[in-house]
């Protein structure tokens, strides 16, 4: 609980200026806290008086320098390579462990070792790969969480990272509750402080805020990151990757839920942050219909459809696929944009795209300066072209 | 069937401001509303209550105004409403506030617990997942629909790729991603309970608020401004400046403009894309 030491207070009014929350008012010349108190203790550390004292009573100390080296988790499917988002986070977790001179460990479901997995982690700068072996085949959050539960408590990780997906955000909160840690969700940047600990960046109040997040006194430190927002870094070390398995580990899916069903989505709608290669569709695609050979080129080369947020507003293109400062970020190796003029909005969510070509019919578009084939030409008619090719390739 | 909807008040996000000289979030005179996948939870609760001839409580955690809320989804047709207010809650992170929302409807007593995806002020989703593993039942995110079938449920789960299907047996947590139910009309009613007033006494106190949180807001900002907007050098000349507003902040690539047909320059975006 906060504490307020009238007693202390010479009334100067700098905790209701300071209070990130607008919890503290000034009334009558003495602060008043109301609910809005998250016991931030920002008014404490500013109170030139020290009219403020935050209990600083915690329990379930664990000892944090027991704690040691930095965890990825993976949540490949079986027959999968390593997605983009494990590699991100494998070279992020590198570059923390680095700063400590400690060691990075791949946790990943498998029944074999597999040659590529090695291989990508390897380029990563990755030490170990941590082998949960199960025969069943999917994700399920109740093998999970009991693996990695068995896996944090055998070896004491300092830091576990989990992507951001559907499944890692689903997964990454029962095992805090499981073992009573911190967690910071949908993180985008990760740092260590003066003291070792792990800084978390979170974006939050719809992005306009970021939240510095740290778990001072709880191990392992958690956080869920967003993919495509981190860097893949290779390196030349030639490291030796260990592969182990989780010993001793025997837990089952849960049964009294059963995956009965799964229909897959157009391809076009699937995974946009994870796609190698967008197609994208902007205002100069005239109309739906236009949109909709777009998202049939999409699905047959199984590519994912994008749209820029003006599309978006004209009812041509669903929200999900918005690309840009609002919208999803995206890093493909291929990016097409049809009928895209360029406006900032929009290049600042595809900007890290490693290959661009522009489809536009005015030379003065913005787009053309940034990408790296400038296709001059209606865009409705060259997507229209691109549909005939592929019809023509089929028949 | 007994359902448990949980709900959180959060200020209007489209109206957050920030104060440009202390940098802070200006709270005052933001209007609080129910979280809009909280309110599809509570559409969801009502379609099932319908088909079980179920009864639904809805609980929500944070200071005395988040009752609005649990009046708001009575008014809706929810049977009871339950007000976890404490200071001593105050602070709870998402360990702490699943803690104590899992306690309590453990209390009110539940078959299925309904909550909503995420919240749209946090947007952390983890607050779910944690009342599953509080209560050691199972916990479904990302779900749009749920359907009943003698004792069993369906619930359907789009994942981006592709829509699961689960069937569930017993109890389970289950959080609702389908913010379209929360625009479905409804009959309000005049004539609603009072709400439950529950302190933290049923809670241990090592726990719950900042005491049961591990993590700690170190700082908070506005979001970078290097992510949001450019910075424009004013010592470059006017033509430059332009240029980079233009490009966006990135770097010029020099190309020439293919004018060629449009087959042949549709051939040539196929290769690309076949290339891949």
């Amino acid at each position: 609980m906060l504490e307020y030491k009238k007693e202390n207070c010479s009334s100067c009014g700098l905790c209701e200026k300071v209070c990130p929350f607008g919890a503290i008012k000034i009334q009558e010349g003495f602060p008043y806290i109301d609910d809005n108190c998250t016991e931030c203790g920002i008014c404490a550390e500013k109170c030139p008086a020290n009219a403020f004292c935050v209990e600083q009573k915690e329990t379930g100390k664990q000892q944090t320098e027991e704690y040691r080296g930095f965890w990825v988790v993976g949540l490949e499917k079986e027959g999968e390579p390593l997605n983009k988002v494990t590699l991100e986070l494998l070279s992020t977790a590198r570059k923390l462990a680095d700063q400590k001179k400690e060691k990075v460990t791949l946790l990943i479901k498998g029944l074999q070792e597999r040659e590529d997995w090695k291989r990508e982690a390897q380029k990563t700068g990755c030490d170990k790969i941590l082998l949960i072996a199960s025969e069943y085949s999917g994700y399920d959050a109740k093998l999970y969480t009991d693996a990695i539960e068995c896996a944090i408590r055998r070896f004491k990780p300092e830091a576990v990272l989990f992507p951001a997906t559907v499944n890692g955000r689903d997964l990454a909160p029962r095992v805090s509750g499981r073992v009573g840690t911190g967690l910071t969700a949908d993180c985008t940047g990760l740092s260590l402080d003066e003291n070792g600990h792990l800084l978390q960046v979170r974006p939050t109040y719809g992005g306009s805020i970021m939240a510095s997040i740290l778990t001072p006194k709880h191990r392992p430190q958690m956080a869920s990151v967003r993919p495509n927002v981190m860097e893949i870094q290779w390196t030349d070390e030639k490291r030796e990757v260990k592969v182990e398995y989780l010993e001793d580990f025997s837990s089952v899916a849960e049964d009294r839920v059963k995956l009965i069903g799964c229909i897959e989505k157009n391809n076009a709608f699937a995974d946009l942050a994870e796609a190698n290669i967008v197609i994208a569709g902007g205002y100069g695609l005239k109309n739906k219909e236009n949109f909709g050979k777009l998202f049939k080129l999409c699905d047959r080369l199984n590519a994912a459809a994008a749209a820029t947020r003006k599309a978006v507003d004209e009812g041509w293109a669903p929200a999900e696929i918005q690309v840009g400062q609002t919208g999803t970020t995206i890093a493909p190796d291929l990016y097409i944009a049809f009928g895209i003029s360029g406006a900032l909005q929009h290049t600042l969510g595809m900007k890290n795209a490693k290959k661009i070509i522009a489809v536009n019919h005015d030379p003065a578009a913005p787009i053309f300066d940034i990408c790296d084939v400038a296709v001059l030409g209606d865009a409705g008619e060259v997507l229209e072209e691109c549909c005939n090719i592929l019809e023509n390739k089929k028949a | 069937m007994k359902i448990v909807v949980c709900v959180k008040q959060v200020p209007d996000t489209a109206e957050v401001k920030i104060d440009p000289v202390t940098n802070n979030l200006v709270r005052e005179g933001v209007p609080g509303i129910m979280n809009t996948y909280d309110e599809a939870a509570v559409m969801m609760a009502l379609q099932l209550k319908e088909q079980t001839n179920g009864t639904i409580s809805v609980l929500s955690m944070g200071p005395g105004q988040a009752g609005e809320e649990l009046k708001n989804a009575m008014r809706r047709g929810a049977d009871a409403g339950y007000l976890l207010c404490d200071r001593k809650l105050g602070g709870a992170d998402t360990l702490a506030t699943g803690y104590a929302l899992a306690e309590t409807i453990r209390q009110i007593g539940y078959d299925l617990v309904l909550c909503g995806n995420e919240a749209i002020d946090g947007c952390t989703g983890q607050v779910g997942p944690l009342i599953g593993e509080f209560l050691k039942v199972p916990a479904l995110t990302y779900i749009t629909d749920i359907k009943v079938e003698q004792e069993d449920l369906f619930c359907y789960r789009d994942t981006g790729k592709c829509v699961e299907t689960y069937q569930v047996k017993g109890p389970a947590v289950v959080c609702i991603s389908d913010k379209r139910l929360a625009d479905k009309p409804y009959e309000s009613r005049e004539n609603i309970p009072e709400i439950h007033m529950l302190d933290a006494a049923h809670l241990e106190e090592e726990k719950i608020g900042r005491q049961g949180s591990p993590t700690r807001v170190a700082a908070i900002s506005v979001k970078g401004k290097e992510q949001n907007y450019l910075k424009v050098d004013y010592r470059w000349d006017c033509e430059t400046r332009i240029e980079y507003i233009m490009n966006g902040g990135l770097e010029k690539k020099k190309k020439n403009l293919n004018r060629e047909t449009k087959t042949s320059q549709a051939r040539l975006i196929m290769d690309a894309i076949m290339k891949k």
